[in-house]
């Protein structure tokens, strides 16, 4: 019984060991991102008090034992809001990953399967590309009204072009391949090449892509919101607690610089994760522009 | 070895790699001489550390990886090692030249032909740009390369192997060494410019009076071009004797090996030499006891095995072998 | 080369052919009424069927597009929602501040990038080399806007060494102009540099592999000329294709950083045009970023044959 229950983690034990000598990034990134994970969900057990609650007395309440964070312009909590923030920022990075993948996914197989769609999709894709992503989103949210929701819709389609690309040139170089050139003339079932060849060969550049992608809808989802051209400011999102503070930030630093640390902790998290798992995987089609 | 003061000489030279599963000794307390306008040919498979030794030779061993652990090598009165970077370079091109396997990517394909021999007469010769051009129109004529003035201009990819060959010599030679180190010159290239350019190479030799170290696993090369030959086997040397003395009577296993692989000029079936010694060269990461070669060796004893055998003479021609069977393997043949 | 270049310049035609369509029918393809959403949670149903004619939505589709791209192919890109003035205009009234601020930025980007790429592939393994790519991911991980507020507390607030923000057109003297165009030219360089560095070390790092830096380092050159000389020049092709890449940051980068230094140019435009729904200088703002930008990329097509003799057109 104890035999057993010492002897089934050792190789575990040993397979983080090994990674963490060889890829520390990846365990180091992964943490950070843990941390960010955990604020979000445990938001209203870390300490913190309605991020939204305004008490006038303490406006401006410069960090110490009762506010470690400070107050804001209208005396909200700073350290809630921060915390509770990390829940806009995940949102998005997961939300944005998932949907710009999955799309680009779509118009990566369509293109690489099908010749004539091909360049008609890739034109457009094209042009997507030379829209500079931000502004993408902005006309995107300026015209829908902003919410959490039109801001991952308007990031995501701004990714669409990276993912399509990539999964395109995995098919490309994938129908060049014997293997698959058999099974296709051969008459194998459409839906079995995806799944036998072109998933599997596009699941690791994806992931890596994926984490990327995870961190700059963080990054831009920050943005939009420093702007006023993202999540609402009825919610606390780290974009929004550094655009209110931006007017006081010569008398009151810390309304800005919390939340910037909080963001760029958890973008630096997601991307050595992203940087690790591409050293593991190698990725060929995977870049960051 | 040699009793007149020799133009270089290499002392116990041990280079080191350093790689994920431990220290590996690339070369092994290797010792030679090359004597002003002499040819010395060091001869060894791929992976046996000749052209280690070479870099070695010219400082630009990667460091780390690698690293010169021990020895010295003394080059017209000065010791190499000791030398500060700055003075090296002084002596890199300009008195010690070297050539490379590879002269399609040796050349830097961004650069014209002019540039890049231009650079190098400018930098050792105290020359203004336009006689540094004339310099190298000058050298590239004496390497018989067609419509010379044009090649200047011209960039490496608009140029065939022989030629970006002809081009390295003329660039190595610009400054006339006293020694120019040929790591497998002609291997690259076709049979029929093999030839040409082992023929440049023995003229230029004659006209310039330069000493060649030619580096080859080649012994049709060796036989065409040098004086001495030096064998050479994971990382040490096994052989060393003047080139007709070495083929006529050669005194290790290994030797034998390679001569019996030797390609005949012409024969494209080169791959053939590597098949012919059965077995492969030792993985370095393991201490090697006994003889390197003794596992690949048809004539091996159990000695061979535990002892390594040193370095001794025969006969009085300065031939020197490293085998314990050394006296019977001219007979085996 | 002139044929390369027409044939190239002919080819971005249809991509801005395609961002001008995309432009231009997002007003058509959001969900809802645009017309209710541009005119805002205040107005009422007059105010929102007047915008709905002001912005054509009232004409079919094809319609309108054919009006717009013929006014947009004239230099004309509508008129301003909120101050009724030609959103072209506008956008020449605040081209300068951006445009400074733009090359700025560039110019440090690559002054730092270069050569931090270029030590750390020469000493890959070492101490500068994992130094400067710890600060490349930091690059692309701290936003731009806290880097800013960052070098603002300490150099404007604290040293007191620089304005903490405005700016001051080139022709009210050069001093006045630098002082203001440093800090926000160094923040977003400094986040800018992280990608080209980072490209550059590894370019570098395959091209020191090859044979002919081996026979350069042979004939004696020095590790400084055969770095600059013959490595750099190898691996400027995918350098400078980052950095037209790396526009597009840049382009994000200057609508934040015109926002955190109040720099009146063409990013703070965007902002104010976003608080006023003001979207045909939205419109107009995107479609000149993004000319910008394809011309950017047209012109590092067309310099790669300045590095690389074996790229013929």
């Amino acid at each position: 019984m104890s035999a057993v229950a010492t002897t089934i983690p050792i190789p575990e034990v040993r397979g983080v060991l090994r990674l963490w000598r060889r890829h520390p990034n990846v365990i180091i990134g992964a943490a950070m991102l843990a941390i960010a994970v955990i604020a979000a969900v445990a938001a209203p057990w870390l300490g913190t008090v309605d991020p939204q609650m305004i008490a006038p007395f303490n406006r401006l309440e410069t960090p110490g034992a009762e506010f470690w964070f400070g107050g804001d312009l209208v005396g909200r909590d700073v350290y809630s809001r921060t915390v509770y923030g990390a829940r806009v920022s995940l949102a998005v990075g997961l939300g944005v990953a998932i949907g710009g993948i999955l799309f680009g996914l779509i118009v990566g197989l369509l293109s690489g399967f099908v010749r004539w769609v091909d360049q008609v999709l890739m034109r457009v894709m094209d042009g997507l590309m030379a829209i500079p992503s931000i502004l993408l989103a902005v006309a995107l949210i300026s015209l829908t009204g902003a919410s959490l929701q039109n801001v991952i819709i308007a990031i995501s389609i701004a990714e669409v072009p990276r993912v399509a690309r990539l999964v395109r040139s995995v098919v490309l170089s994938l129908k060049e391949q014997p293997y698959v050139e058999a099974a296709i003339t051969s008459g194998t079932p459409f839906v079995l090449i995806l799944l036998r060849h072109v998933l599997p060969n596009t699941l690791a550049p994806l992931l890596v892509q994926g984490t990327y992608i995870f961190a700059s809808a963080v990054l831009t989802e920050a943005i939009l919101s420093f702007i006023g051209a993202g999540t609402p400011p009825s919610t606390p999102s780290w974009g929004n607690i550094i655009a209110e503070g931006r007017t006081v930030f010569s008398i009151a630093p810390h309304i800005v610089l919390f939340p910037g640390l909080a963001l760029s902790f958890t973008v630096l998290g997601v991307n050595l994760l992203g940087d690790g798992l591409r050293d593991i995987f190698d990725p060929r089609y995977v870049s960051r522009t | 070895m040699n009793d007149k003061q020799a133009l270089l000489s290499v002392d116990n030279l041990t280079v080191t790699f350093r790689t994920d599963h431990g220290v590996v000794p690339a070369v092994c307390e290797f010792s030679y001489a090359l004597d002003a306008g002499e040819t010395l040919a060091i001869v060894g498979e791929s992976g046996s550390g000749k052209s280690v030794g070479a870099l070695a030779l010219m400082r630009l061993i990667h460091d780390p990886p690698g690293r010169i652990s021990e020895g010295s090598i003394q080059f017209d009165g000065r010791s190499l090692l000791s030398l500060p970077e700055g003075e090296m370079q002084k002596i890199r091109g300009n008195e010690i030249a070297m050539i490379f396997q590879e002269p399609m990517t040796s050349l830097n394909p961004v650069l014209t032909i002019a540039e890049q021999i231009v650079e190098a007469v400018q930098l050792h010769q105290n020359l203004t740009k336009k006689s540094a051009r004339a310099r190298a129109l000058e050298m590239l004529q004496l390497v018989q390369i067609s419509e010379p003035e044009q090649r200047l201009d011209q960039y490496p990819h608009e140029l065939s192997g022989g030629m970006c060959q002809r081009v390295m010599i003329a660039m190595a030679m610009a400054c006339t060494p006293s020694i120019l180190i040929a790591d497998e010159p002609t291997t690259a290239l076709d049979v029929t410019i093999q030839a040409q350019i082992l023929d440049l190479m023995r003229d230029l030799k004659a006209r310039l009076g330069t000493a060649i170290l030619l580096i080859t696993h080649d012994l049709g090369v060796v036989a065409e071009m040098a004086d001495r030959v030096l064998v050479i086997y994971a990382g040490r040397k096994v052989e060393e004797a003047p080139v007709r003395e070495l083929l006529r009577s050669p005194r290790h296993p290994y030797t034998l090996g390679l001569l019996g692989a030797m390609p005949r000029l012409g024969d494209t079936s080169t791959d053939k030499r590597l098949t012919e010694i059965p077995g492969s060269v030792p993985s370095l990461l393991e201490p090697i006891t006994g003889c390197a070669f003794a596992p690949r060796c048809t004539m091996a004893v159990e000695r061979c095995h535990v002892e390594a055998p040193p370095l001794e003479r025969h006969g009085d021609a300065e031939h020197v072998a490293a085998c314990w069977r050394s006296d019977e393997v001219g007979t085996v043949r | 080369m002139l044929g390369f270049a027409i044939r190239r310049l002919l080819a971005t035609i249809p991509v801005m052919g395609i961002v001008a369509i995309i432009v231009f029918s997002l007003l058509y393809l959001t969900p809802g009424d645009p017309a209710a959403v541009l005119a805002g949670e205040q107005a009422t149903a007059e105010d929102i069927e007047r915008l709905r004619i002001t912005l054509g939505l009232d004409q079919p589709y094809l319609v309108r597009f054919g009006q717009w791209i013929g006014g947009v192919l004239q230099g004309d890109l509508g008129t301003s929602i909120f101050s009724r003035r030609p959103v072209m205009e506008l956008i020449v009234q605040r081209l300068e501040p951006t445009v400074a601020l733009t090359l700025a930025s560039l110019i440090i980007a690559v002054a730092i990038a270069i050569p931090l790429g270029v030590v750390a592939a020469w000493r890959s393994g070492g101490i500068i080399d994992r130094m400067a790519m710890s600060l490349a991911v930091l690059g692309f991980s701290v936003p731009v806007f806290v880097l800013s507020y960052l070098l603002i507390a300490l150099v404007s607030v604290k040293l007191q060494l620089l304005p903490v923000q405005g700016y001051v057109p080139i022709a009210y003297g050069i001093g006045p102009f630098a002082r203001h165009l440093i800090l926000p030219a160094v923040s977003l360089g400094i986040i800018n540099a992280a990608l080209i560095a980072r490209i550059t070390r590894t370019t570098m790092l395959e091209v020191l592999n090859q044979d002919y830096i081996r026979a350069a380092r042979a004939k004696g050159l020095s590790v400084r000329r055969v770095l600059i000389r013959h490595a750099l020049k190898n691996a400027a092709v995918p350098i400078v294709t980052v950095i037209g890449i790396s526009f597009a940051l840049l382009i994000s980068g200057v609508v934040v950083t015109e926002t955190v230094f109040n720099i009146p140019g063409l990013g703070r435009l965007t902002v104010d045009a976003i608080l006023r729904r003001d979207y045909p200088v939205i419109q107009g703002v995107i479609l000149v970023f993004s000319a910008t930008y394809v011309v950017v990329n047209l012109l590092v097509d067309l310099s790669y044959g300045l590095f690389d003799p074996r790229i013929k057109y």
